[in-house]
């Protein structure tokens, strides 16, 4: 849980321990009913009372999120880091490797359509980052998806690898549509 | 001998010496693209209306922090395509060091590279797919 869920958890205790202590309060009879009764009419009749309230619901609502969501894996940003050393830093963007590969994908017979979209994403803190693409594509009809889905992973794996360093990369490969439209076919010769 | 960098705000019969920023940046920047397999420099908006109105901007992509004895770089590429990228980094790291400390006397901690894009060569356009007429 980070640091601002930490905070908001803390606060959101701390008023139901307020609540739970007036709760404790009128049950006991240590203050008499009457008397409570007038204050909480004067607080409920107050602005900041409903203010704290919306706030109070808010800080509900994202801890329920905090709650539900699921662990996913760690985002880093939109820079890679390639090589981490004595002289420096060398990281690539998002963007660089989304052309790369938009490229690659547009060299292979049959595709039509290409979207990347580039992921730097880390499981735990424990574990190396690793690079995770999403390829959408779009084929002619006269090919096979799956050879072309199979080729396109192999090669911009070995041309990642080769070419920028980065050996830990995941893909995922959809296949969009078909296109109706034929090839280029030359008339003459 | 003293160098550059220990005569930096040193009072002496001739004055001080102070190197600017920009000093730096436009060193950096020129020792970075005279490596074969940088396409360019990254720069941002500002950098790219005022090439297009004819002012070279020799420090575009390029960050730096200059101390009174030491010197980061941060250098923002867009490298050619087919070029191995770790390797064309590591050159620019010691060519820009190099650069750096040669002409300033300023001792470089780091040469950090941010490769932004990858520049395809101008006769690789993607073919358009025509719709065949006859068949």
């Amino acid at each position: 849980m980070g640091i601002i869920s930490r905070f908001l958890l803390f606060f959101y205790t701390l008023c139901i321990a307020l609540l739970s202590l007036g709760v404790i309060v009128l049950c006991t009879g240590v203050v008499p009913a009457d008397d409570l009764w007038n204050n909480m009419l004067y607080v409920f009749g107050r602005a900041e009372t409903v203010g704290i309230a919306v706030v109070v619901f808010l800080v509900s609502i994202e801890l329920m999120g905090n709650c539900f969501g699921s662990k996913g894996d760690k985002d880093l940003g939109t820079e890679g880091v390639i090589v981490h050393g004595a002289q420096g830093d060398v990281k690539i963007s998002k963007a660089a490797i989304t052309d790369f590969c938009t490229k690659l994908c547009f060299n292979i017979a049959g595709v039509r359509d290409v979207k990347v979209k580039v992921r730097f994403l880390k499981k735990s803190d424990y574990d190396d980052p690793f690079t995770n693409l999403r390829i959408r594509l779009m084929l002619g009809q006269e090919y096979s998806a799956v050879d072309i889905a199979n080729e396109i992973q192999k090669n911009i794996k070995e041309q990642l690898a080769l070419y920028m360093g980065l050996e830990n990369v995941t893909m995922d490969i959809t296949v969009d549509n078909i296109s109706n439209t034929g090839s280029k076919k030359k008339r003459v010769v | 001998m003293d160098t550059i960098a220990d005569k930096k705000d040193k009072k002496s019969g001739l004055g001080v010496i102070r190197i600017a920023d920009e000093v730096v940046s436009i060193i950096a920047g020129l020792a970075a693209t005279e490596i074969e397999g940088v396409d360019g420099m990254s720069g941002g908006l500002v950098g790219g209306i005022a090439e297009m109105l004819g002012r070279k901007n020799f420090s575009k992509g390029v960050k730096v922090e200059v101390g009174e004895q030491e010197a980061a770089v941060d250098l923002y590429l867009i490298v050619k395509y087919g070029v191995r990228i770790p390797d064309l980094a590591l050159l620019v790291q010691e060519n820009v060091k190099k650069a750096v400390e040669t002409m300033t006397g300023l001792h470089v901690v780091e040469v950090n590279i941010h490769v932004q894009g990858v520049g395809l060569p101008p006769e690789a356009q993607e073919e358009k797919e025509e719709v065949v007429r006859v068949r």
